[in-house]
């Protein structure tokens, strides 16, 4: 065995030897397509630095974007004398998951603000809740719009905020589907929407097609300065049909919420005085 | 140092063993194609750090660490090669011809190089540098890294596996007549 193998030895460094490149035209060759190489590996380098400094803006530097504060419900009665608003609005904020002093009297009925809540969320805890009322003889509507306001975050959670949540019931008709997705569109400022719902053999197929982006919003811009921190705006949609006592409330929240301790006084539509509670 | 001058220190250093280190590259690389292409990536790659060698002398030991350097990141990355799917039956492609008795220069070179790519690649370096191009046991302990007595024990199991790959390939070839035999009676 060891002949055997010192023979094939011997024939591998013989068969190597044969057809040696000469020195010289190597190192030609691998001088012509040297630069080559190198230029190819800084690019791919570059590339790949660009990659990590994006990634890293994504996932660490914060940029101001617009998200969604909550969901805000209209509660419209048909007839408003015969009912006690100041009871509905305990069982309307609890119906809908809000904390009482978030209700105010609005028009011929209650407006409340949801705050977090998905406006999809608040679709189907108010539209339970008019189903209630219609069982106990009072007729009412609901709408429920989205608010928004302006933050601070990494782009990751800008694109979180923004992404519309469908949530789809399969065991529907394809008809219910179609209405159930419409409205939860509605319901997140997507208005024209192309949707085409298919079932077949226990697979159903939802295809949106070409969502509208939501139009510019009616609204006030709020802007919040105080010593020493940043200065915060704040987008309220939609004052403009509101009640005085609506705006005061709604502009109250918003202050608190931003660590504002202050009284508004509202007439006509317009703020008129505010004052801080925490000086005398 | 200028381009054009590191070139030439290049080509100067290594004029005096650029044929064994070309021989090693093929041997380690399995064949004279790859073999070149290795050793071209080689050259580039010491280009690249040649003002880091002052001294003339550690010249030979620091280009034949690169060598093994990249002959390992090469074999690391044919590692996935072997997960590709095989080609069908029948189909057109490089196919690997039986081995016929082997009685002249090329097949026992190709019996002895099938045999070097079953070992690790640390024992196949030694055997490579050592038992074919005759390096002694200090050079390959300085490319390798190790002592020379870690570089004995890789050569001793180098050649212990090869002595059983020759013994376990002998046994094959001499049961395969028997086999086709069999098979020829059973009317396969």
């Amino acid at each position: 065995m060891d002949t055997m193998l010192a023979r094939d030895l011997e024939a591998l460094r013989r068969t190597t030897r044969e057809g040696m490149p000469v020195l010289e035209a190597q190192v030609a060759a691998v001088r012509g397509r040297g630069g080559a190489a190198v230029a190819r590996r800084r690019t791919r380098l570059r590339g790949m630095a660009l990659a990590v400094v994006a990634a890293l803006c994504l996932l660490a530097f914060p940029v101001r974007y617009e998200r969604r504060a909550g969901s805000e419900v209209r509660l419209t009665l048909a007839d408003p004398e015969a009912t006690d608003l100041r009871v509905l609005a305990e069982e309307f904020t609890r119906a809908l998951g809000a904390a009482p002093d978030r209700a105010a009297p609005a028009g011929e009925g209650l407006w409340v603000f949801v705050p977090g809540v998905d406006p999809a969320v608040a679709t189907r805890r108010a539209g339970a809740f008019v189903g209630a009322l219609a069982a106990r003889g009072v007729t009412a509507r609901a709408t429920v719009s989205p608010r928004a306001e302006w933050s601070w975050g990494p782009l990751a959670a800008q694109a979180r905020e923004r992404m519309v949540r469908l949530r789809l019931e399969p065991r529907q008709a394809p008809g219910a589907i179609e209405r159930d997705v419409r409205a939860q569109l509605r319901a997140q400022g997507i208005d024209s929407a192309a949707i085409v719902v298919a079932a077949s053999g226990g697979l159903t197929v939802v295809q949106i097609l070409g969502p509208q982006p939501p139009g510019a919003q009616d609204g006030v811009d709020v802007r919040l300065a105080r010593t020493g921190a940043r200065v915060s705006r704040i987008r309220a949609p939609s004052l403009r049909d509101r009640s005085d006592e609506e705006i005061r409330l709604e502009l109250e929240h918003l202050l608190r919420e931003h660590g504002f301790d202050i009284q508004v006084e509202v007439h006509h539509g317009r703020i008129v005085s505010v004052r801080d509670r925490r000086r005398p | 140092m200028e381009n054009d001058e590191r070139w030439q220190r290049l080509t100067d250093l290594l004029r005096p063993f650029h044929a064994r280190a070309v021989a090693t590259a093929r041997r380690l690389a399995g064949s004279r194609d790859e073999g070149d292409d290795l050793f071209q990536d080689v050259l580039l790659r010491a280009h690249r750090g040649l003002d880091r060698v002052r001294e003339e002398d550690r010249f030979e030991p620091w280009f034949y660490a690169i060598l093994l350097n990249l002959h390992r990141s090469r074999a690391r990355r044919s590692f996935w090669r072997r997960f590709l799917p095989l080609p069908e039956p029948g189909a057109a492609g490089p196919l690997e011809p039986a081995l016929p008795p082997a009685d002249d220069a090329i097949q026992r070179s190709l019996r002895l190089a099938r045999a070097l790519d079953t070992l690790p690649a640390v024992q196949k370096e030694a055997i490579v540098m050592c038992d074919l191009e005759g390096y002694p046991l200090e050079l390959v302990a300085r490319v390798q890294g190790v002592s020379t007595t870690a570089v004995k024990s890789r050569l001793s199991r180098g050649r212990h596996r090869l002595r059983r790959h020759y013994e376990r390939r002998r046994r094959i070839e001499a049961t395969e007549p028997a086999m086709r035999a069999v098979a020829w009676q059973r009317g396969d």
